[in-house]
């Protein structure tokens, strides 16, 4: 049974296939179903995501707190302007990236990937390369499955739990799914997409969970914007050749074992970080009295 | 991998917080199940982080929907509290300290259509993922990722071996069996995991054994 990112790479090899074509094969086997009705239930997590992504870059939807409503679409309309420092293409990804997250803090439908703190991630990543690459829907799906085989491994050897592992493990987890499936959606390896993956981690490590409020909305709606960035630029320079130093694995670890260092306060239970300001505690105190 | 692709890539949800909104309607959902599918009250005491943050993530609401049987795409959520007191069902909530739990913990007293209590302690563990750790007291392991029953009984030779029996001639597969009991000769639980819902026929034919307090049928959560 494969557990981890070196028996991926190994089996990509053995198989002579993608990591989403392996990822893909292995679902099926593992519930005894058909590749094509794995392909479905990504098809139909593919959906969602495009829903999301789409829903509040035109017409902004209320957060349930009011924290973080409208993002998507202001980041849209400066974009549209032609004066932004990253572009307009870029920023529409951003944008992609927040409007599934501020569906998500109007407690709408999203897909958790890997969790509905960092559900803005994935969806920003594929909208844009879809966008700039014209890539079809199989390609779009593929990629998923490449981003779900990362998280798997992640999950298996660390954990995706902001509570247990801080924000490291959630849009940390994200971003370097994405970035392995931004790899594949442009032709690379599987070893490429992987230290993509690996990068994604390694820059965030560390980095905690402190909700304001203890709403999934501050600093989360900007975390998940970052991770969008962190993913594609990741990808980038792993299809440039740039080598990754450190391995996936061993990143993972190394991840599981930061997590496991930071105090409670620091782990989504919003009682440390950006939390504990004297700000975030006057904006608690408004929202729940 | 033993987690499966679409525990990464899912649950398609209510957000905003997979552990405290997703996870939070599974652990509830499994005490509706427990329950026979219908609940009649619940207390629902708050651990860690269900309690510090739980209220700003709808854990409270999500807890509720789940022991009224929604699952995590369910849009009622939000509005679960009219629903729960539309149906009659009443709810509480309180934050305790459970030495050793993890952060995302709560502890469940509910008490079914006939006036029976069930207690379940269950932790949210991350992307949507559960585990009920103790039901009644006992230890066991219920992630929900498949189907199965939940027996109450005591503890007793040959209880196991009747219960797989019945599983076995129905043609069900079991994936996995956890079983543990309090003390020799005292209360135990048997949860077994099939591939298939366990039939209506099976339930019954397990309730009717010696030494079985209570049979519940589960769904995947």
């Amino acid at each position: 049974m494969i557990t981890n990112g070196a028996g991926l790479l190994e089996a990509c090899a053995q198989m002579q296939c993608n990591l989403g074509q392996l990822s893909m094969q292995m679902e099926a086997k593992a519930q005894d179903i058909g590749v094509e009705d794995v392909k479905a239930r990504l098809r139909e997590a593919l959906q969602v995501m495009r829903s999301s992504a789409n829903r509040t870059l035109e017409k902004p939807v209320a957060s349930v707190s009011g924290l973080t409503s409208g993002q998507a679409h202001q980041l849209c309309t400066y974009a549209e302007g032609g004066n932004s420092l990253l572009g307009q293409e870029v920023l529409r990804g951003v944008a992609h990236g927040l409007s599934s997250f501020e569906v998500n803090a109007s407690m709408g439908r999203i897909v958790a990937a890997p969790t509905a703190g960092s559900c803005g991630i994935l969806p920003g990543v594929l909208m844009y390369v879809e966008g700039r690459t014209g890539c079809g829907e199989d390609a779009l799906l593929e990629a998923l499955a490449a981003a779900g085989a990362v998280g798997q491994a992640i999950a298996e050897n660390a954990t995706l739990s902001g509570a247990a592992g801080g924000c490291q493990a959630e849009c940390g987890a994200a971003a370097s799914m994405a970035a392995a499936a931004a790899v594949q959606l442009m032709g690379g390896t599987p070893e490429q997409a992987l230290n993509a993956a690996a990068v994604a981690l390694q820059n965030i490590m560390g980095l905690v969970c402190d909700p304001v409020a203890g709403l999934v909305e501050v600093p989360c709606a900007k975390r998940n914007a970052l991770g969008v960035l962190n993913a594609l630029v990741c990808a980038d320079m792993a299809l440039a050749g740039i080598p990754c130093l450190i391995p996936f694995d061993e990143t993972v670890e190394a991840m599981y074992r930061v997590g496991k260092a930071l105090p409670e306060e620091l782990r989504e239970t919003a009682l440390g970080g950006l939390a504990a300001t004297p700000t975030a505690q006057a904006i608690t105190k408004q929202i729940f009295g | 991998m033993h987690t499966s692709l679409f525990q990464v890539l899912g649950p398609v949800m209510i957000g905003p917080s997979s552990s405290h909104t997703a996870g939070a309607i599974k652990l509830g959902r499994a005490g509706y199940m427990l329950c026979g599918g219908h609940v009649a009250s619940a207390i629902f005491y708050l651990h860690g982080s269900f309690a510090k943050t739980g209220l700003g993530h709808g854990t409270d609401k999500a807890l509720v929907a789940g022991v009224l049987g929604m699952k995590t795409d369910d849009e009622r959520m939000k509005h679960s509290f009219e629903i729960a007191r539309q149906q009659g069902v009443s709810f509480s909530f309180q934050e305790k300290e459970i030495p050793g739990a993890h952060p995302n913990t709560v502890l469940m007293e509910l008490t079914d259509a006939q006036g029976v209590t069930v207690t379940l302690q269950g932790q949210s563990i991350g992307a949507g993922e559960v585990e009920i750790t103790r039901i009644d007291g006992v230890e066991c392991l219920l992630t929900g990722d498949y189907p199965g029953v939940v027996i109450s009984h005591m503890d007793h030779p040959g209880v196991i071996s009747n219960i797989t029996g019945i599983i076995a001639r129905g043609g069900g597969n079991i994936v996995s069996l956890r079983h543990a009991r309090r003390a020799r000769g005292d209360l135990a639980c048997t949860i077994l995991e099939t591939d298939a819902p366990v039939p209506g026929e099976d339930v019954e034919a397990i309730r009717a054994l010696p030494y079985i307090r209570s049979v519940q049928s589960m769904q995947r959560l």
